[in-house]
């Protein structure tokens, strides 16, 4: 170690040798001067590179957009934070699609059947649909894409979504190449095979993990296949520059299956500093723009901006999460004690100006209740809460324990986490400690098991729209991200029973099931429902987000 | 000379060892690894840090690394697929680059003229305006003057587009708000240096054998209180050119202090790397040549 200390305190001098030279007094010092002003004055000569785009001249009708961060791949098989999605999700069009009700329907596949067993799941493609290059896109093209995935070398983060089909692990692991669940029974039929029932695999196929993408372009250009010039897509847009650090651009897809798109373009921005952003909108550089939560309450008074204000609820929740495994939680008293005395909405309005939805159940209500969630969790009550403190065993909140409430160091996290604990204490007179903490250490409080958790924020968000991807890893006893260390066998008894059924109302029914034993055992409290609130000019029409978290951009039309 | 330069670009090679052996511990001994994903499942994990090597231990991730360096090669990004570290580099250096030497140009431009403009007039109405001047401009931070040019000029005005690269118009702002500072750091050290000189003999001599004041001051006084401001100079060029984060976020410039932090946000580890090695190599070299132009300037100091 000394040695490092050494290397570490030369490199440090190395950084101040400029300071420490000595500075003599006198001499021809003119000459170093001016040689040290040289290059700067070269500067104004050294052209900046030609702009890369002056948003849409003319007629174009190109629909300008931000996202905070760059695209860091648009190879579907890689992709995983949200600034890579939305381009993928732009090129590519995957097997099913989402309408604007979150209802599945025929994209590439323009029919599907399952067996009787729910084991097999069987597409017909459509024999019109071409990639960018004019290939036919054929069944063997979605196997090829969905074995790549799987394949170790191309480091695929979400690849763990794939497991549900048969033979996944197999190739994940190396040993073999091909899934044996994936086959193409000819050039337009697509059949999987699943390791068990799973309803919610219809949700998946919407997903750009089911998008086909041409062997031919990925053999021959390697890791720079997603690359401008290179990259062969299918969807409603077609790539037509990126530039890495500051904007990808695109065409409309006049060949797209699905009908040319009534916009000329899409201009995606990376703008990181959101105040930058809104000026951007406000002067006329940008047609959409998220809203800093700074700029809510102006924004909302404002004449002219306040109209061009939207909101999309957003499939991801927030809720206080007990280990009801471990005192002083296992105490259902108590936990309903904390349910009587938090205002959700005065949460909401107070430690994000307005920016959330108040959350009435656990679960997010546009996921199967179309935004009407079938019940609510209790409204506050103080007079309720001290009696369940009581019956408890904590008369007038004698004897109560010191705990802490474990949040993601995000303020505004944080700032919630103070409002409510501020609540439970002006309710029942107890003070929780509030224990802002990095991600990481909040990953492994929060793991399924861990004795050391007492009260978190939960979080989860869905990466698409199905029930089971909510309730299942949540709730189901055991499950890694069962952060409320809940086994409940009716829980577990349900959750087998709506993976292996058919019928959407029937699941929903027993999701709704769910959620109401939630309640009634006190599991959890809900707290909100994130949001995205975005401006967006009047000309702009059909611009939505689809209920995951990203808005769908083929149906957008420009005055 | 030459043999004094020589020895201090051998020097490099230990220095950026080190360097690399600081930032390859620095970053391993941040908690997470690059594949940390709310819902990434551990065996996925594993799978990736074995394909990338990063499961191995860490001398010999070290050695490798040092081997493929010594090739020439930086490796490739781990979150930008298939975006090799050299060329990341090479595409962002040049923006902060061009902006930095912009930004120079101004320190320059404005910094020595209000120094040496103050110094002449010491306490009169003048120097009290440039001191003035100066404060404001170095203690204004960067966030609030870039927010203020933004606000003026884009939303007020509609002179200059918000942020963004590509076009002359888009330098303007980002290299004002970029080198307002250092120049008013500049005017103080000239001011403060040129009273030194101004006082000294040969200066008075220069005066007492009737030498027009213009040209004792060009001549003579300018050029040596200059010196030790050559040496901020030389130092402030190299900070300028590598890019300020604070900067190319808040005007949307793709520059590399903007990967600076992102890499280290994302701990992609060949980046992280990558970036340093570079950052030490261009402040290393700034310092030579500021040390070079010194030592050619400046007769005594080329003995010994």
């Amino acid at each position: 170690m000394r040695q490092i200390a050494r290397l570490c305190g030369l490199l440090l001098a190395a950084g101040l040798v400029g300071c420490t030279a000595p500075a003599p007094s006198a001499g021809q010092t003119g000459a170093s001067a001016s040689g040290a002003a040289t290059p700067a004055a070269a500067a104004p000569t050294t052209n900046p590179k030609p702009a890369a785009a002056a948003a849409g001249g003319g007629q174009r009708k190109v629909l300008r957009v931000m996202q905070p961060s760059q695209t860091d791949t648009l190879d579907p098989a890689v992709v995983i934070n949200p600034w890579s999605i939305q381009p993928v999700e732009d090129l590519f069009e995957p097997l099913t699609t989402l309408d604007a009700n979150n209802i599945i329907q025929p994209s590439v596949a323009k029919s599907w059947a399952v067996s009787q067993d729910g084991l097999t799941w069987t597409f017909n493609l459509r024999s019109d649909v071409k990639f960018s290059n004019g290939d036919p896109v054929t069944a063997r093209d979605f196997v090829y894409e969905l074995n790549r995935q799987a394949w170790p070398e191309t480091k695929s983060s979400y690849v763990f979504e794939l497991e549900v089909i048969q033979g996944t692990k197999e190739v994940e692991s190396g040993a073999t190449r091909e899934i044996s669940g994936v086959k193409a029974l000819d050039d337009y039929t697509l059949q999987f095979t699943l390791t068990e029932p799973a309803a919610y695999f219809l949700a998946m196929t919407a997903t750009f993990t089911f998008a086909p993408v041409s062997q031919k372009a990925v053999e021959q250009f390697g890791d720079q296949w997603a690359t401008p010039g290179n990259i062969v897509t299918n969807g409603a847009f077609l790539l037509k520059s990126w530039d890495r650090g500051t904007q990808i651009q695109m065409d409309a897809n006049p060949n797209f299956f699905g009908g040319k798109p009534q916009i000329d373009g899409i201009e995606i921005n990376f703008v990181p500093d959101p105040q930058t952003a809104l000026l951007k909108y406000e002067n006329g550089e940008l047609d959409v723009v998220d809203i800093p939560d700074a700029d809510f309450q102006r924004i909302s008074q404002d004449a002219t901006l306040s109209k061009q204000m939207h909101r999309s609820p957003l499939l991801q929740a927030r809720w206080i999460a007990f280990n009801v495994s471990k005192p002083p939680f296992d105490n259902q008293a108590l936990r309903e004690a904390i349910a009587y005395s938090v205002d959700r909405q005065k949460l909401s309005d107070l430690a994000f100006s307005g920016t959330v939805e108040a959350a009435c159940t656990e679960a997010p209500p546009n996921m199967i209740w179309g935004g009407k969630p079938p019940f609510c969790w209790p409204a506050p009550d103080a007079a309720r809460a001290k009696q369940k403190l009581a019956e408890a065993g904590y008369p007038n909140g004698q004897g109560l324990p010191s705990v802490q409430f474990g949040v993601r160091n995000i303020p505004s996290n944080v700032r919630a986490v103070e409002n409510v604990t501020s609540q439970i204490k002006a309710a029942l007179g107890w003070e929780i400690a509030v224990n802002p903490m990095t991600p990481q250490a909040m990953n492994a409080l929060r793991k399924n098991g861990n004795p050391d958790k007492q009260i978190i924020v939960g979080t989860w968000g869905l990466d698409y729209n199905d029930p089971q991807e909510w309730f299942g890893p949540l709730y189901g006893s055991k499950q890694a991200f069962n952060y409320s260390d809940i086994s409940d066998p009716d829980i577990d008894g349900l959750l087998k029973k709506a993976q292996g059924l058919n019928d959407q109302q029937q699941r929903y029914q027993i999701y709704t099931d769910i959620e109401q034993i939630m309640l009634n055992k006190m599991y959890v409290v809900p707290l909100w429902q994130e949001a995205a609130n975005y401006l967006v000019k009047p000309n702009v029409h059909n611009f939505a987000y689809s209920v995951a978290y990203l808005p769908s951009l083929k149906n957008v039309a420009m005055d | 000379v030459v043999q004094r330069i020589a020895r201090r670009v051998l020097l490099l090679v230990p220095v950026l060892l080190g360097a690399s052996v600081c930032t390859f511990l620095l970053m391993h001994a941040a908690p997470g690894t690059p594949f940390d994903g709310d819902k990434i499942t551990p065996e996925v994990r594993a799978n990736l840090l074995r394909q990338y090597g990063f499961d191995r231990p860490y001398p010999e991730q070290y050695v490798r690394y040092l081997g493929s360096l010594l090739r020439g090669d930086l490796g490739m990004s781990v979150k930008m697929t298939g975006e090799p570290v050299a060329r990341i580099i090479g595409q962002r250096f040049p923006v902060s680059l061009q902006l930095g030497l912009v930004a120079a140009l101004i320190m320059v431009a404005v910094g020595i003229p209000l120094g040496v403009l103050g110094a002449l007039r010491q306490n009169s109405w003048v120097d009290h305006a440039a001191l003035s001047l100066a404060l404001l401009g170095y203690s204004l931070p960067i966030f609030v003057l870039g927010l203020l040019l933004l606000l003026w000029l884009s939303s007020g005005l509609h002179l200059l587009p918000v942020g963004g690269w590509g076009q002359p118009s888009q330098f303007i702002m980002p290299a004002f708000a970029l080198g307002i500072g250092p120049a008013s750091m500049i005017a103080r050290l000239t001011r403060a240096s040129m009273l030194e000189v101004i006082h000294q003999d040969f200066v008075r001599t220069a005066h007492a054998k009737g030498l027009p004041g213009h040209l004792v001051v060009t001549r003579h006084a300018v050029r040596n209180a200059l010196i030790p401001v050559v040496t901020v100079i030389g130092a402030q060029v190299g900070w300028l050119v590598t890019g300020s984060f604070i900067v190319e976020y808040m005007f949307s410039i793709p520059g590399l202090g903007q990967m600076f932090v992102l890499s280290a946000e994302n701990l992609d580890y060949p980046l992280i790397m990558g970036l340093a090695l570079f950052y030490v190599t261009i402040v290393a070299i700034t310092n030579i040549a500021v040390d070079a132009a010194y030592v050619l300037a400046n007769p005594r100091l080329r003995v010994g």
